[in-house]
């Protein structure tokens, strides 16, 4: 069972993205016959991924199913895939942000099978790297993430934009390099890959170790943009004009997280351990900095860049707390919050693009668009925290754990969510008041059908969710 | 027991959203509130059965501990129910006859809703239950509200109180690692951050209540529709308020500084409610005022160590949302202008309805009076008769403005009261039942004696002699706490924000960082193309540099 389904869940996007590239263009530039295959080819994984969760054992806290394959060139050995509830519940959440990615590409033409194309093959690295069991497909797929976001964004990107591409690549391939350090040590030093779970036991030779762990942190935390890292990331959001791209990128932070869970034992090397604080402070500085800028931008795609990594910093603070029981209620409130932003950045870049049609400002605009006001207002409350999904009861256990590790980094990353939550119902009262409207306004259009039902599901998805995790499990 | 109740109400609930032809929208809010009668009558008489039973339902199990959602039936807990479920009832029993209600069914679902989570709210007996019901009367208050521009500030600032629960709710959990109410206590012995968590849990109900400071959210429900803001006070954040504060009182009160803040800010709440009570001109402004002053009491009456709360308490709350509805229903029959400056008289308009509602008005500040005698404790004297003081002349400053004031409006302004038939029936329910509250508690001879004061205050109009509303024209339009938010946090937040993003992202990571690598780049490209141009000099440079390379690995290179 596992033999099959693992290869097929990784490549099966890879294939769909060859049946995207070959799909002709219809009439008025919509890509009907690319945007069908896509969403086909990621219900389909999806499905396989309930049936994958189904075949595991969700309490297990260990990778499960590892799949064999031979690696045909030097150096010699295998790749290893498995799946475990963590790895699995990430998976589900970026085909569930995806989809909604590509059903909000409807208003934008522009280079639309060419972004799908290298969504579905970023789509298959990122399966890819989330069911990598060893160390040396990690790299590989973590090397491999990268490459369609270049392409996306070197497609999209116009004018003053084109330098976004060099910003991006520059600081992931640095990245790369400092992950590939460690990787090439390590193979050194056992002649052979090692599996994820086995790395914490790694005895490192003497004074190698800090260098080793330091490499491997930095590699990760330039995914997660943690100040003064994070400036590729934001210079990269703000010109991304495309939903589907602005999901994919703001994904790709997820493999840093990643890294850090997988590699990030509760019991640190005592290489690292003394660092931490200074981690988590350099987190919560950069909480803080994306609340304040997030609070003073007018920008509703600045807004939500400044929410989502937010709580991706939350997130890594829960994982450098010294606990393991987080790595449950991370996998549940991370499935829930892709799930929100990408429905969110699919409502904010209509409200973007119809705004753009008004007179004066976004304000108001969500009255003439019932169904994008009633599925933005539930997907807002249910991303802020309120009790409509699993974002709640988790990330009140993420944040009493960080409180009980350090009182004051709880206490700030506290603050900062309420600030994000502030400027995002803000920002909801703004988009309702009428009073900003003018007269004859009547050309913006609402959300189509199909979104809203995409929405409305969501909202049900999230709610089952809250009311049990792993419902879909049968 | 209540758990039943709990389920039927959901039921009732979700079939009154089930939408229907126009002309069966009657029959479906009629039979929501028949049945919520006989909820109510299943109610009283479990209570009277003194039945104690638990309903337990196993929500979420994790590694991180088990979320149980609890509905005691004990006493205490039907008790504290009492009042929501008389005030729900009456608001659907006027729902039945209001005209001006646009979605009736909604409105009868949305107060159906917002009782089953008060209930939940009440029988919550883990942190996480009574954050979760907190929220979610959070969400129907803001539907309840309906309106942009009142439930801005009302949302962020009740998100912010939320926050800090949710905080100290969480910093208990991770320390305790117990989500159980009753370790508070002995969070309060063991605990590491008492003061922080008191701090935050003070600043949090004070904003819930819309104490004084923290009531500019409150103000802004002016904009809301008039019978939508009267359930504000008594069926919304104030009351969650108060419902936690009686949860946390026992580790709440053994905090001195606690008792001195909470001390301070209800007699500046009560005293700046009782101004606002007699100063503003709008009606609405003034409603909110006047049930900030009761509310304050109510939460001095129960801050009291032996406080238990029992069935005067509960009329005291009844009374309170009562005297509201009085309010409202005179703003009806005398012209239904939010501004008291431009309310006419009724000339033209049947005036036996207002003379019910005056009756009514006058009996339920009696019994309200009467039930509050309960209380008259050593402890509470000095703020129950200081209260008592404000309280009779701004009621009887608001009652006899309301009724007798001239106005110059065009006589085509002249309201015709032609639905007023039904507001008798539901006054004169409401009068028995606050008369019942003056039996049941014997206090006849109070209750007639504040009759008798009232009165005479209605007749002498002490406080409309002395302050003219006139004469506070820029005081009425100053909105100091909105202000001091403004500058205070919102404006400096914002600044900050622009000048971080300025500083940090453009000037240091744009202008320097990022130009910094680009001209390093672009200095290597352009020495190496130098180098590689044809010319004598450079191919000897390129050469000794080469050789340099050499000899600097042949004498300290190792092999």
């Amino acid at each position: 069972m596992f033999l099959n389904l693992i290869p097929i869940i990784i490549f099966l996007p890879l294939l769909g993205s060859l049946f995207v590239a070959g799909s002709r263009n219809d009439a008025g530039g919509y890509s009907y016959n690319a945007v069908n295959v896509a969403v086909w080819v990621v219900c389909c994984n999806v499905l396989l991924i309930l049936k994958l969760f189904a075949s595991i054992e969700v309490n297990l806290d260990q990778i499960q199913a590892i799949v064999q394959i031979p690696w045909p060139i030097a150096p010699s050995g295998a790749l290893f895939f498995g799946a475990d509830m963590l790895g699995l519940m990430i998976v589900l959440g970026i085909h569930g942000a995806l989809l909604l990615g590509i059903l909000g590409l409807k208003d934008f033409l522009y280079g639309q099978r060419g972004v799908l194309f290298f969504a579905m093959f970023f789509l298959s690295a990122a399966t890819g790297f989330f069911m990598a069991a060893d160390l040396f497909s990690f790299y590989m797929f973590f090397v491999l993430m990268i490459c369609p976001l270049f392409a996306q964004i070197g497609l999209i990107s116009k004018g003053n934009a084109q330098k976004t591409p060099s910003r991006f690549f520059l600081y992931n391939f640095v990245g790369a390099i400092l992950l590939l350090v460690p990787v090439a040590v390590i193979y050194t030093m056992e002649n052979k890959t090692v599996l994820i779970a086995d790395i914490a036991m790694l005895q490192m030779p003497d004074g190698s170790g800090i260098l080793i762990w330091s490499s491997i942190f930095l590699a990760f935390i330039l995914r997660l943009p943690v100040w003064p890292f994070h400036y590729w990331i934001s210079s990269v959001n703000t010109v991304l004009k495309n939903p589907l791209v602005f999901t994919c990128v703001n994904l790709l932070p997820i493999s840093g997280l990643y890294g850090f869970i997988r590699f990030w034992p509760a019991a640190l090397p005592v290489e690292i351990s003394s660092l931490v604080p200074f981690f988590e402070t350099l987190c919560v500085i950069t909480m803080l900095y994306l609340a304040f800028s997030g609070y003073s931008s007018t920008s509703l795609r600045d807004k939500m860049f400044s929410y989502i990594f937010i709580y991706y910093l939350l997130y890594l603070l829960g994982v450098f707390s010294p606990t393991d029981v987080l790595k449950q209620n991370i996998a549940y409130s991370l499935f829930a919050f892709m799930l929100v932003a990408a429905g969110m950045i699919m409502i904010v870049f209509h409200i973007d693009n119809e705004s753009s049609k008004l007179q004066n400002s976004s304000g108001g605009i969500l009255c003439l668009q019932p169904k994008a006001a009633f599925s933005y207002a539930l997907l807002l409350l249910a991303g802020i925290g309120f009790p409509v999904s699993a974002l709640f009861w988790n990330n009140f256990v993420i944040m009493s754990e960080i409180l009980n590790a350090n009182v004051w980094v709880g206490t700030v990353a506290v603050f900062t969510i309420l600030l994000t939550a502030i400027f995002q119902l803000q920002n909801l009262y703004d988009l309702r008041d009428k009073s900003c409207l003018l007269t004859g306004q009547e050309k913006v259009y609402d959300i189509d059908n199909l979104r809203f039902a995409a929405g409305t599901i969501v909202m049900i998805v999230l709610f089952l969710s809250f009311i049990k995790p792993l419902w879909f499990v049968y | 027991m209540i758990a039943n109740i709990v389920i039927c109400l959901l039921a009732l609930g979700v079939l009154s959203l089930v939408k229907t032809r126009r002309r069966y929208a009657y029959v479906i809010i009629a039979g929501s509130f028949l049945a919520l009668v006989l909820l109510a009558m299943y109610f009283l008489r479990s209570w009277t059965a003194g039945i104690e039973t638990e309903f337990l339902v196993l929500w979420d199990s994790s590694a991180s501990g088990d979320i149980k959602l609890v509905i005691n039936s004990i006493s205490r807990n039907y008790g504290m129910i009492f009042p929501f479920f008389v005030i729900v009832l009456a608001a659907l029993f006027n729902n039945l006859f209001f005209r001006y209600e646009k979605r009736k069914k909604a409105f009868s679902s949305l107060m159906i809703f917002m009782l089953c989570a008060f209930i939940m709210l009440i029988s919550g007996e883990n942190f996480v239950q009574i954050i979760t019901f907190v929220f979610v009367i959070d969400i129907l208050s803001q539907i309840l509200i309906q309106d942009v521009q009142a439930s801005r500030r009302y949302g962020i600032y009740n998100l912010v109180a939320d926050m800090g629960l949710f905080l100290v709710f969480a910093l208990m959990r991770g320390e305790l690692d117990n989500l159980d109410m009753p370790s508070l206590i002995e969070y309060y012995n063991d605990g590491q951050y008492q003061n922080l968590i008191i701090i935050v849990m003070m600043i949090s109900l004070f904003i819930k209540f819309g104490f004084f400071i923290f009531h500019s959210y409150l103000l802004d429900l002016q904009s809301a529709r008039f019978h939508r803001l009267i359930l504000i006070p008594y069926l919304s954040t104030p009351m969650v308020a108060l419902v936690l504060f009686v949860k946390l009182k026992p580790f709440l009160i053994e905090s001195a500084l606690f008792c001195f803040a909470l001390d301070i800010v209800l007699a500046l709440t009560i005293l700046w409610g009782a101004a606002g009570a007699v100063i503003m001109n709008n009606l609405k402004e003034k409603t909110i005022y006047f049930s900030m002053m009761v509310t304050a009491l109510l939460v001095k009456v129960a801050a009291n160590k032996t406080f238990e709360w029992n069935i005067a308490y509960s009329w005291l709350l009844i009374c309170g949302f009562l005297f509201n509805l009085c309010v409202y229903y005179l703003h009806y029959y005398t012209n239904r202008d939010n501004t008291l400056a431009f309310f006419r008289k009724t000339q033209g308009v049947d005036t036996l309805p207002l003379y019910i509602v005056s009756g009514a008005t006058m009996i339920v500040i009696a019994a309200f009076c009467a039930c509050l005698v309960s209380f008259y404790v050593p402890q509470n004297r000095s703020w129950i008769l200081g209260f008592g003081c404000l309280f009779l002349p701004v009621a009887a400053n608001m009652f006899s403005r309301l009724i007798g004031t001239e106005t110059d409006k065009p006589e085509s302004f002249a309201f015709q009261a032609t639905d007023y038939r039904p507001v008798p029936v539901l006054l004169m329910i409401f009068t028995v039942s606050a008369l019942s509250a003056v039996v049941a508690h014997a206090a006849w001879k109070t209750a007639a004696a504040v009759m008798g004061i009232f009165i005479l205050l209605v007749y002498l109009r002490p406080l409309q002699r002395w302050f003219k509303n006139d004469d506070f024209v820029n005081l009425q339009r100053a909105d100091f706490f909105s202000n001091l938010y403004t500058f205070l946090i919102a404006r400096p937040i914002r600044f900050t924000g622009r000048i971080l993003t300025l500083l940090v992202d453009f000037v240091f990571f744009e202008r320097m960082l990022v130009a910094a690598f680009m001209l390093g780049a672009g200095v290597m490209v352009r020495s190496f193309r130098q180098i590689n141009r044809e010319g004598g000099l450079r191919y000897v440079l390129f050469v000794m540099t080469a050789f340099a390379v050499l000899a600097v690995f042949l004498l300290r290179g190792k092999i």
